[in-house]
């Protein structure tokens, strides 16, 4: 039904009327179906997509739908993590320190990092939107840390191409949201995470606390793929981990230190979501991880069953 | 401003930036190589770089996160880095001053 209003015209602010789409409650929908609507409601606000109206990302309707989405997936996560963001604020030491340890308290299987593309083929991009949303040496060091992440001038050398190139080397289709209609929830969930928090402003904190656990939780892991990937003959395919082993080793430091604490100390008013986005980074993480592990631990993919085509196909851009 | 200052000025500038993480590697900012206790040079690529001081990391000089896995005693730090103009040489910590952690 969404899918359907969004290749239509776009309403000039009415809103879609009972006859097309009224999602006025998240419990409507299923988990799958949630994840692939935001999912498609943040696209809007990226890439697009060649059949939809440009002028939907700005559509109330759409909007509307997206923000009862949101809401029930911002209160379920900050019920589930409010324990550890206690954590953190009860901590002792600096901001930087408890954020590593609260990653040290809840990391999952390190799978989670990197075998996801939904994220990985727009890398860096969700954070970004922070950027004008913060002043001072924290703005100053997310902009340095973007930098790298977009390959510091070489368009060769950005993440997100590293990534589309890792893709190909292992037999993969490296064209953006190839996959979507494949990937369970528990994966869009992740990429969801960060739209969500990088689109709300309000929510700015909550999308610094998000990028310094997210980095924490990468140089090790790319360390064991790299070398996974060396020993199984797809060495085409580690470039893309060797250079999160050494970026991250930077990027935790900076996101950690000259944003998130340096945030904290600039408004300590921000410390309660810097916490509550690094513990929900952490747990969003580990439950697309142990979905993951428990399909391939018993002998399945762990991918939707490929009949499922949700959004019913909506051509993104290229 | 005498030209020598200016030009001494403009030195200072350049030089790479060295920011100490507590239990943590050195950040430089603004190398352009780093030099190892073997006299190897190694290009630096990315504008913020990160020194491994646990002296365990996969990647030497580069730090690859190791350190959060051992069970290091605050101020065991193995190395310190010097900064020498556009380069970063490593020395002991015996012939190189200390900087104090953050």
């Amino acid at each position: 039904m969404m899918f359907a209003a969004l290749r239509g015209r776009p309403l000039g602010g009415r809103h879609l009327g009972s006859a097309a789409v009224a999602i006025t409650d998240a419990s409507m929908l299923s988990e799958d179906d949630r994840h692939i609507t935001l999912w498609s409601l943040y696209e809007l606000h990226y890439g697009g997509f060649e059949d939809v109206d440009d002028r939907w990302e700005w559509e109330c309707a759409a909007l509307s739908v997206r923000q009862v989405l949101e809401a029930e997936l911002e209160s379920r996560l900050r019920e589930l993590t409010s324990p550890y963001v206690r954590t953190v604020w009860d901590g002792s030491g600096g901001v930087a320190e408890r954020l590593f340890a609260l990653v040290e308290q809840v990391e999952g299987p390190s799978v989670a990092r990197f075998v996801r593309s939904i994220y990985n083929l727009k890398e860096a991009d969700p954070h970004t939107w922070a950027i004008p949303r913060l002043f001072g040496a924290p703005k100053v060091a997310l902009a340095e840390l973007q930098y790298d992440e977009y390959g510091a001038g070489r368009p060769e050398r950005q993440h997100a191409q590293l990534f589309a190139d890792t893709m190909t080397a292992c037999g993969l289709d490296c064209s953006y949201g190839a996959y979507i209609n494949d990937v369970p929830a528990s994966t869009l969930a992740v990429s969801n995470l960060m739209s969500m928090f990088g689109l709300n402003r309000r929510l700015r904190g909550a999308s610094m606390g998000h990028l310094a656990a997210f980095e924490a939780t990468s140089s090790l892991p790319a360390r064991d793929v790299s070398a996974g990937l060396s020993r199984l003959g797809l060495g085409a395919a580690a470039p893309y981990f060797d250079e999160h082993i050494e970026a991250d080793a930077v990027h935790e430091q900076v996101a950690a230190r000259n944003i998130c604490q340096a945030l904290a100390e600039q408004d300590p008013r921000l410390l309660e979501d810097i916490a509550f986005g690094a513990a929900a980074c952490l747990m969003v993480d580990q439950q697309a991880a142990e979905h993951t592990l428990s399909a391939w631990r018993s002998g399945r993919s762990a991918l939707r069953a490929p009949a499922a085509s949700p959004t019913d196909d909506l051509v993104l851009q290229p | 401003v005498t030209l020598d200052e200016r030009e001494q000025q403009t030195t200072d500038r350049r030089a790479p930036e060295v920011i100490e993480c507590l239990d943590g590697p050195l950040l430089v900012r603004g190398a352009t190589s780093v030099r190892d206790r073997n006299d190897d040079v190694h290009l630096v690529t990315r504008p913020l770089v990160a020194l491994c001081r646990c002296d365990k990391s996969s990647r030497l000089p580069w730090c690859d996160g190791t350190h959060k896995l051992l069970n290091q005693q605050p101020g065991s730090r193995p190395t310190v880095f010097a900064v020498a103009g556009q380069q970063l040489r490593e020395e002991t910590a015996a012939s190189a001053p200390r900087r104090t952690p953050e």
